[in-house]
């Protein structure tokens, strides 16, 4: 509609100006010099703890990073001008400090052939890259989300394709830590759930838009809640049916929680509806309880949760160890490099990825990444309720809500909220598909905002010759 | 649809308020209890993670942390260790630690309160944390001379035995030997199976070198003893008549019989001596007349003043907690009231209560506690506090302590101990030969003080033979020679 009427505008004679809003892209630059600062004085800070000295390549490393971002900045600004400042910069802090991290176990890694001779770090560098390539096309090729909105079943395809193929595919390729969601393939392993979070949210918001007044208004009252029609469950429970079969045959707890409860808070924000948080709720629960009866992975890791010292060498030993770097950490940290979080094992990967941040950095630390993450989903929520159509309002909203939901359940399960499951933190931890699939995410929300901020195109001033051109 | 989407955002903040509730509990409220979890190595990783602090004698560090190329940082390595493993203790991978290395753990560690600010501010510039030291009162001249003179007491065979040496004035330990000893850094080693063979190899020495014998373990003191003896005739008199040491006592010349027993009390060697000034017989160590005076103060009396200088007590801490000396409660018959008057009997006394006693006299009756932290340093090496001398007992006045100091002055200008004397400075002392029983060896017993006019310290020094032939353990001919070279080398080292 705004693009059709542009050319219109243009030609009037007495084109008002466009409405002045600011771009604040000068304020993104800031921050990104900002998160690339904080990064390098961690990096200078670890190799000052481990080897007694500054690493020889901070500022040629530093530098490289830097030429990255400013491609990526200079990208925004030019395809994207009025995107929100704040979510790139938060997340090049995050993926920054992480990369650090990874940096920092890697001598033990390597020494128990847990990362590769040259260590993950290296390797993460270049997923970090790859990333922000990834985010430059999509920024400067997705000309406006709302494309995506056409290939809603293709995206549902896909993503459940994604979501279900560690499933149907052999132990030996999915199988890591128990947890069959994976696809190893030689020397690259990839978590295909972390592609296909993002294709199903896009789905669920296409369709949810579309099938909104359904689901909505053709209810029952009943004890002051507003029933569903049986009919209109057909959504929900297929979804809740392919998250039971996630959790059976992927033993994913973590995977299965964030894809069911993504689309039942979807189903809420187009709806409106309490009654189905509630009939969500309950048949989550429900059946989670049943497959964790039933399936002895599961078991195990609510056995490991209500009694995390029960078997502190066997099979609580991991959130036994996770606890024990969190308590060491303290309020203030032990101080990058210096804390013992290798212990749990493989501590660079998914979850335990925070146990490192909250030994080292203490719950100050810890709670100022938590308040990072919180940024990205509040400013995603923020880009939502800016955004005019009822499409990237669902797409937005769904993204910062499976965002926090994300990081809830990993970040819940290695502090014990919840049981532990195998999430990868986002742009925390090792491993190049889910870094992949954050910055596409963060792409999508810069895309997003940027269509939330851009203003309109000025009003048609009407007049008589404008009138008899749209007659002709 | 805006609505939704903020209780959505509301929805989301809430899980992350969850996440930092719960972080609080997991890093702040139940930190302790998971950090003290055995299972959780940081504890042995952080005790071997830092250097640890220094154990300062005498302005030299005996015992100093080295770093290592193992997971475990630094190793604890003793200059001189058997030399002083007695207090140093040692600080082992899996054998714990003792002694100072034990007691001051928390400065040595650096985890004391009093240093968590100055370890703040070393996280901060991240140069890790470090451990305060901490300085001894050892005196290395007395200590070395101590450690010889038990070293060579043997004749070239190791026999068991201790010194402690105490600055009378101020309670301050200027020497603690056990002999044999040990070698701590055989235990500091972070080599798991030579650590596992020295500590077997301790364990299973018949000699127990790494027993503290200076603190922790308990002989029959016996002639030593008479020294409360006759603090308990001053105190009580006898036939309500005043004592001194010129007072005369009535006794038989060489031997006691008791009316119910066949055990007698005769004096060393079946010599001959008896009805005598206290002096006198104190100088000769005369047991008739010593058990004679125990049977006229009494067993109830006795056992009060015995109480009075520290026996029946819970033992000092210099800060490891000394055995408790003990003297028999309660004890009504004769021939053990006597035996008991001579040290012999159930009179057991570590040699540290040894010191205490000469070291009381020495200083006018009043006993100083023992101490071995002279300073707690912080970890840049400044004092962060100095230990005060104070009183642990006041058993007899300072008349009392002027009378039994010319006594023991005495005993060694012509008595049982003129091997204490050095030329150009009074010595006072008190020999005793325990003997115990069938099949056990005789202990040689010294405790002295110097100078007798301005006390610098008392010593009291313990040699057990390993000959069961014990005529020539006399505390005059084996323990004397010792205590004189520490009271040497105490007055050397203050010149």
């Amino acid at each position: 509609m705004r693009m059709t009427s542009t050319p219109l505008a243009a030609s009037a004679a007495q084109a008002p100006a466009e409405p002045h809003v600011p771009k604040r892209r000068n304020v993104e630059a800031m921050l990104l010099l900002f998160a690339l600062a904080i990064a390098m004085f961690a990096y200078a800070d670890v190799g000052k703890a481990m080897t007694g000295k500054t690493p020889g390549n901070l500022f040629a490393l530093g530098a490289e990073f830097g030429v990255a971002l400013l491609a990526a900045h200079l990208v925004v600004r030019r395809f994207a001008p009025y995107a929100d400042p704040v979510i790139l910069p938060v997340a090049v802090m995050i993926n920054g400090l992480g990369l650090v991290m990874i940096y920092r176990l890697d001598p033990y890694n390597i020494a128990n052939k847990l990362a590769p001779k040259g260590g993950a770090a290296p390797n993460q560098a270049i997923y970090t890259v790859l990333g922000l390539a990834v985010f430059i096309v999509i920024v400067i090729f997705l000309r406006d989300h709302r494309i995506l909105q056409r290939y809603a079943y293709i995206s549902a395809l896909v993503g459940l394709f994604l979501i279900a193929l560690p499933a149907v595919l052999p132990a030996s390729i999915s199988e890591v830590n128990g947890a069959r969601s994976w696809i190893r393939l030689g020397g690259f392993s990839v978590q295909p759930a972390e592609f296909g979070k993002l294709l199903l949210v896009s789905f669920f918001a296409a369709y949810l838009h579309a099938k909104r007044d359904a689901l909505a208004l053709a209810s029952r009252r009943f004890l002051g809640l507003y029933l569903p029609r049986g009919r209109d469950l057909g959504p929900i429970l297929v979804c809740w049916a392919f998250a039971m079969l996630i959790l059976i045959r992927e033993t994913d707890l973590g995977v299965s929680l964030m894809f069911f409860g993504a689309f039942v808070i979807m189903l809420y924000m187009a709806t409106e509806r309490t009654s189905w948080l509630i009939f969500g709720l309950l048949l989550f629960v429900g059946g989670a309880a049943a497959v964790a009866n039933m399936s002895s992975h599961v078991m195990v890791r609510v056995h490991a949760w209500l009694h995390p010292f029960s078997d502190v060498t066997g099979q609580t030993r991991q959130l036994a160890q996770s606890l024990y770097a969190f308590a060491n950490g303290g309020l203030f940290g032990t101080g990058l490099g210096r804390g013992y979080s290798y212990q749990i094992g493989f501590a660079n990967n998914a979850d335990f990825m925070l146990a490192t941040v909250g030994e080292e950095l203490g719950l100050v630390g810890l709670t100022a990444l938590f308040i990072a993450y919180a940024i990205i989903v509040v400013r995603g929520v923020k880009t939502a309720l800016l955004v005019r159509d009822p499409y990237g309002k669902l797409f937005a909203a769904g993204l910062a809500a499976t965002f926090a939901l994300q990081v809830f359940i990993t970040a819940g399960g290695v502090t014990r909220i919840i049981p532990l499951t195998g999430l990868p933190m986002p742009f925390l931890a090792y491993g190049g598909s889910a870094l992949m699939a954050n910055w596409i995410l963060v792409a999508l929300l810069i895309k997003i905002s940027d269509a939330a901020r851009r203003p309109l195109p000025p009003a048609i001033p009407l007049s008589d010759e404008m009138t008899q051109v749209v007659q002709a | 649809m805006n609505r939704p989407i903020k209780k959505v955002a509301i929805f989301c903040l809430a899980l992350f308020a969850a996440l930092f509730v719960n972080a609080n509990y997991i890093q702040f409220v139940n930190a302790s209890s998971y950090s003290a979890h055995p299972d959780n190595r940081r504890n042995l990783i952080y005790a071997f993670q830092n250097p640890r602090g220094e154990i300062i004698v005498d302005g030299k560090a005996i015992a100093t942390s080295t770093p290592t190329t193992g997971t475990l940082k630094y190793q604890r390595q003793y200059t001189n260790g058997p030399l002083y493993a007695q207090a140093t203790g040692y600080f082992s991978v899996n054998y714990g630690s003792t002694s100072i290395e034990h007691y001051e753990n928390s400065i040595l560690q650096g985890t004391d309160s009093r240093l968590a600010t100055q370890q703040f501010l070393n996280t901060i510039e991240n140069k890790g944390k470090s451990g305060g030291s901490v300085v001894l009162t050892l005196n290395a001249a007395a200590q070395q001379a101590a450690y010889n003179g038990l070293a060579n007491a043997g004749g070239g065979k190791e026999i068991e035995g201790a010194v402690v040496a105490l600055d009378p004035k101020t309670g301050a330990i200027l020497a603690l030997v056990s002999a044999p000893s040990f070698d701590p850094n055989t235990l500091a080693t972070h080599n798991t199976k030579d650590e596992a063979k020295a500590a077997n190899a301790l364990a299973a020495d018949p000699l127990q070198p790494n027993l503290d014998r200076a603190l922790l373990q308990t002989y029959p003191p016996g002639s030593t003893f008479k020294i409360i003896t006759s603090a308990a005739a001053m105190s009580n008199g006898i036939n309500n008549q005043p004592v001194d040491e010129n007072t005369v006592i009535q006794s038989p010349l060489n031997v006691i019989t008791f009316p119910d027993t066949t055990a007698t009390l005769s004096n060393d060697a079946g010599e001959t001596c008896g009805n005598t000034t206290l002096i006198q017989a104190f100088t000769q160590s005369c047991n008739t007349v010593y058990g004679t005076v125990g049977l006229d103060v009494g067993g109830a009396k006795l056992q009060a003043e015995a109480e009075k200088w520290g026996f029946n007590q819970t033992g000092p801490a210099v800060p490891m907690t000394a055995a408790s000396s003990a003297f028999p409660k309660n004890v009504t018959f004769d021939a053990s009231v006597a035996q008991s008057a001579i040290g012999q009997f159930n009179v057991r006394m570590t040699p540290l209560q040894g010191a205490l006693m000469a070291a009381t006299v020495a200083n006018g009756g009043v006993m100083m506690a023992p101490y071995l932290v002279k300073q707690e340093l912080d970890t840049k090496g400044n004092v962060m506090s100095t230990t005060e001398p104070k009183q642990l007992y006041n058993p007899i006045t300072s008349d009392q302590a002027g009378q039994l100091r010319d006594m023991m002055v005495s005993v060694v200008q012509n008595g049982t101990g003129t091997a204490a004397q050095i030329n150009g400075v009074q010595v006072a002392g008190k020999t005793g030969t325990a003997q115990r029983g069938a099949g056990q060896n005789a202990l040689a017993w010294f405790v002295s003080f110097a100078p007798a006019n301005d006390p610098k310290v008392a010593v009291a020094v313990l040699v057990q033979d390993n000959q069961p032939n014990a005529g020539d353990v006399y505390g005059g001919t084996l323990a004397a020679p010792i205590a004189k070279d520490v009271i040497q080398a105490v007055l050397g080292s203050q010149k």
